[in-house]
């Protein structure tokens, strides 16, 4: 092949993979993104079944139930707002009770939410409250400060 | 090997440099995009940590201490329910303790309803007496922690320590060592 | 008082490399003099960062920075990786390599001495910059106004050793980018002869190199320690990560374009600046809070202004001089169809668009946020989407790119390459045929089998066999092209083939995985030094004479509340089989096992690579 030809070969080449990649990122990043909302931000009448999304706030006191070793129910609230979670699997290890939590999945129905990934939060800002005994033994305490 | 003699040389030549003053100049305007909505995020103050609305309060934990001044008065939690409170960990041998010791007369003064609850921690009575004496008292009550376990239950680490309680009970704010004015301003005012 | 060291010879250093800097447009140095006070404060650097070092190995709690991260009961290596697991003595560490490379760099020899010096000056304006970024908002010396006893630094999870060393190979790459960022700065300013472009490739490959052996680390921790099974979660570290790799990838294979004197030498100043600029700006993303993820330090607003200005001052400064003074035309470049450089072009087209893919998908969220209001976030199914069809092209051209020639576009022996690409692709036809069939398995099996394939041919067809040294060094590139084929199948099967299966256990209850049947055990709760450990205890293959052992659990810590997963892996060269120990309900466990096929193949191929760099950098 003659030489111009060769390099137009190649210019086409390039236009074609940069256009397609264009294309790719383009449809990407309207599907392949989830969106984020707190659970007061959730219009009950807005609401899309089985769209993913995250939702955000700390679990609710009293609101977990353990239904078997591996299938659990729990609100997820922003003291304004809680939404019904049903989660299936591995809760993360911070996962409690009024610890922090963003969750991943959808909704089922009007009420309940189907969670595919739990995230808990490590709550940095507090420093636990109850360094009991632990803490009394090993002498930390004991020592004047002078 | 130069490209083959021809008329479309010229053009290209000249749509070639244009092209490449473009390209060239793309970096730096995605730099400023970049650096714009970057600035324009961090001034704005969102945390990410936190979803837009969610605040995480814990409970004050329940105490119960006897005054200073006093054996036969006792302050428990349920006594700074429904005000609120600013607790601080103090003692007379604590000497970054003495440095932020005249900024609660000033807290006092601005905010007389804020009950300011002093808790002196592992001090001999008479010194912690004299301390208070010597520099003025400026709490409301101050409430003896000889063993240090009040302050093991608030999770405190070393003096001074100084927490906020607002009217529910729950600690909204918490300070590891010596407050200053920068704090008081920044930080504990925009809650009072 | 070591706080008292480190600060005053932190301060020092600055302020000779403020001195030098300014030497530029007031005094003449001679070169000697020049290089000895480089020296002199790489070696101040130094000292700053061995004196934090210090503090923490004798639990100096009067550094506020010791006091906040560190504890006296933990092990000595822990103690010492905790002086750069925390913010400020990561920047520290950061400085401290970044005027390493320039103490190192004092010493190359073949390059014009003023060259050399600009290149160092360079090195010096970035040393003020990061300095002054640690004194004023990161300063690791600060005093601890609190009289304390002991500190609060018992976080078990950074006490792991793949987290201890990956901080400082990781940096190495990321900082190592500075000096061919200066190098190619300097260039601009001076047009020197070409042998700048030999040491530019040098210098691009030690960067590469640490930089794959950091990323490779904190993956293999990511997979052994957080308990899911996986190694790559497209978390926003990560992509940083990966970033300046990719870029530094382009950038190493365009310097080898000039052993086929087909320099594009505008193509690698470009280069050079964006790698160092990406590093840049990974620093500032993780450092500003401005995004979440597993391991971002602490937020503080001044701190992430000031750190976009030095990413916005350093890669402004870069790209500016880059329109301003255009390196000077090289020859025209000699594009076939097909031949190894118009292959080198498209891999480098391609590269970037990964790179800038990765680019859009992390800062996304950032552009939303403040355009809508609405918090999104983009997560693995974008960049498995988007990044990963990009590359297979990438790959496709690897594997032909070595049978390639510099100067035709003919293509030696090229019926027996079609020949065996036919044969291959057959075999692993059948292969899919009879397991599961899948498309992206199948790509990603042919491409990582012929990329090896193609490359074993090219040595044997081209090069005498010989065992010396030379040989090697010549087969190098196809060595490391291989090391790509077998993490390419690797990442295939571990992730297309993956299988999951779920189990609800009383102890004393047997089940099959993979065809060998394996008893749980009992659970064993123990009390350690610093933890409590809860475990699930496995016999695998219990029909063996010899079964294996297997512990999955969890271990709590008392002093800082954590609880940590402790995932149990049975390491085989096929395959790797992950026991994650669930929650329980009335003593009934749950169990997830993971069967991750060829996991082994990943961790090989990252190591060949690595072999590979180290060889490239001995070769001229």
């Amino acid at each position: 092949m003659s030489l111009r030809f060769q390099r137009l070969l190649f210019i086409l080449l390039t236009l074609v993979i940069i256009l397609s990649a264009v294309l790719l990122i383009l449809y990407n990043t309207r599907e392949n993104v989830s969106y984020f909302y707190t659970p007061s931000e959730i219009d009950k009448s807005d609401i899309i079944i089985n769209k993913i999304i995250r939702i955000g706030g700390f679990v609710e006191n009293n609101s977990f139930n353990k239904i078997s070793s591996s299938s659990f129910k729990f609100k997820i609230t922003d003291e304004k707002a809680s939404i019904l979670v049903t989660f299936k699997g591995i809760l993360p290890d911070l996962f409690r009770e009024g610890q922090g939590a963003v969750i991943e999945g959808a909704f089922v129905d009007k009420n309940i939410f189907n969670a595919t990934n739990v995230f808990a939060k490590h709550d940095e800002n507090y420093m636990p409250a109850s360094i009991k005994e632990d803490l009394k033994d090993t002498g930390y305490w004991n020592k004047k400060y002078k | 090997m130069a490209w083959s003699d021809n008329n479309d040389l010229f053009w290209f030549n000249s749509s070639y440099k244009k092209m490449n003053r473009i390209i060239i100049l793309t970096p730096l305007i995605i730099l400023l995009i970049i650096c714009f909505f970057s600035l324009t995020y961090l001034l704005s103050g969102k945390d990410p940590n936190k979803p837009p609305s969610a605040l995480l309060n814990k409970n004050v934990p329940s105490f119960e201490s006897t005054s200073l001044y006093d054996t036969k008065e006792i302050i428990r939690t349920t006594d700074i329910k429904n005000r609120k409170t600013l607790i601080n960990f103090f003692a007379s041998w604590c000497s970054p303790c003495k440095i932020e010791h005249p900024l609660f007369f000033e807290i006092g003064k601005k905010y007389p309803e804020l009950y300011l609850l002093g808790f002196n921690h592992k001090d001999p009575t008479s010194d912690a007496k004299k301390y208070l004496e010597d520099d003025g008292n400026p709490y409301d009550f101050v409430g003896v922690d000889a063993d240090g376990l009040i302050a093991l239950e608030f999770g405190v680490f070393g003096l001074p320590e100084t927490y906020l309680i607002n009217e529910e009970g729950k600690i909204i704010f918490k300070f590891m060592g010596p407050i200053t004015k920068d704090v008081l301003k920044n930080e504990i005012e925009p809650l009072l | 008082m070591s706080s008292l060291v480190g600060f005053l010879s932190l301060v020092f250093a600055i302020g000779i490399n403020f001195y030098l800097f300014l030497s530029r447009y007031i005094f003449k140095f001679q070169k000697q003099k020049f290089n000895l006070f480089i020296r002199f404060s790489s070696l101040l650097t130094l000292l700053s960062f061995f004196s934090l070092m210090y503090a923490y190995v004798v639990s100096d709690f009067s550094n506020y920075n010791v006091f906040q991260n560190s504890h006296s009961n933990k092990p000595l290596i822990y103690k010492i990786s905790g002086t750069w697991g925390n913010h400020e003595g990561s920047m520290l560490l950061w400085l401290c390599i970044l005027s390493i490379f320039s103490f190192f760099f004092s010493f190359t020899k073949n390059i014009e001495d003023n060259f050399q010096k600009l290149t160092l000056i360079i090195q010096a304006f970035l040393h003020i910059l990061f300095g002054l970024f640690i004194v004023f908002t990161s300063n690791p010396f600060l005093v601890n106004s609190i009289l304390v006893n002991e500190g609060l630094g018992l976080n078990p999870i950074l006490q792991d050793p793949g987290l201890a060393v990956h901080p400082p190979i990781l940096y190495a790459g990321y900082v190592g980018y500075s000096i061919v960022f200066s190098i190619a700065i300097a260039g601009l300013f001076q047009n020197t002869d070409d042998e700048w472009l030999y040491v530019a490739k040098k210098w691009s490959l030690i960067s590469w190199t640490f930089l794959t052996g950091g990323i490779a680390l904190g993956s293999y921790w990511a997979y052994y320690e957080l308990g899911w099974g996986g190694w790559w979660f497209w978390d926003p570290v990560e992509n940083i990560s990966l970033m300046p790799w990719i870029a530094g990838l382009a950038l190493v294979h365009s310097l080898m374009m000039v052993r086929g004197e087909q320099a594009i030498k505008k193509w690698i100043v470009f280069l050079s600046i964006l790698c160092f600029s990406l590093s840049v700006f990974g620093t500032f993303l993780v450092r500003s809070g401005i995004l979440t993820s597993v391991h971002s330090f602490a937020a503080d607003a001044s701190r992430g202004i000031f750190i976009l200005l030095i990413f916005f001052i350093v890669t402004g400064f870069g790209f500016l001089v880059f329109l301003l003074k255009e390196p000077k035309k090289s020859n025209a470049l000699n594009l076939l169809f097909i031949n190894k450089v118009s292959a080198l072009v498209i891999n480098n087209i391609l590269m970037i668009i990964a790179t800038l893919t990765i680019l859009l998908g992390t800062i996304y969220p950032i552009i939303i946020e403040v355009l809508y209001n609405k918090r999104i976030s983009v997560g693995g199914p974008y960049f498995n989407s988007t990044v990963i069809p990009i590359m297979i092209p990438g790959f496709l051209l690897m594997s032909i790119a070595p049978i390639l020639s510099w100067q035709t576009n003919k293509i030696n022996n090229s019926k027996k390459y079609v020949l065996a690409f036919i044969i291959l692709s057959v075999l692993v036809l059948i292969q899919s045929y009879f397991l599961d069939f899948n498309t992206w398995g199948f790509v990603g099996l042919l491409l990582g089998f012929w990329i090896i394939l193609a490359s074993i041919i090219a040595i044997f067809s081209s090069y005498k066999i010989k065992i010396n040294i030379k040989f090697f060094k010549i087969i190098n590139p196809h060595v490391a092209h291989i090391g790509v084929g077998i993490a390419i199948i690797g990442i295939t099967c571990s992730s297309v083939f993956q299988n999951e299966l779920d189990f609800n256990l009383n102890e004393g209850d047997k089940f099959n995985v993979n065809g060998k049947t394996v008893l749980f055990e009992k659970i064993e709760t123990t009390n350690e030094i610093n933890f409590q450990s809860l475990r699930g205890k496995f016999l695998f293959d219990i029909e063996k004479n010899q079964s294996k052992e297997i512990e999955a659990g969890k271990n709590y810590y008392p002093v800082s509340k954590m609880i940590t997963s402790e995932a149990g892996i049975l390491h085989q060269w096929n395959k790797d089989i992950y026991f994650i120990l669930g929650d329980q309900k009335n003593n009934e466990w749950f169990v997830k096992v993971l069967i991750n096929p060829f996991v082994s193949f990943i961790w090989l191929g990252v190591i060949i690579m690595i072999y590979s760099g180290l060889i490239a950098v001995t070769r001229r």
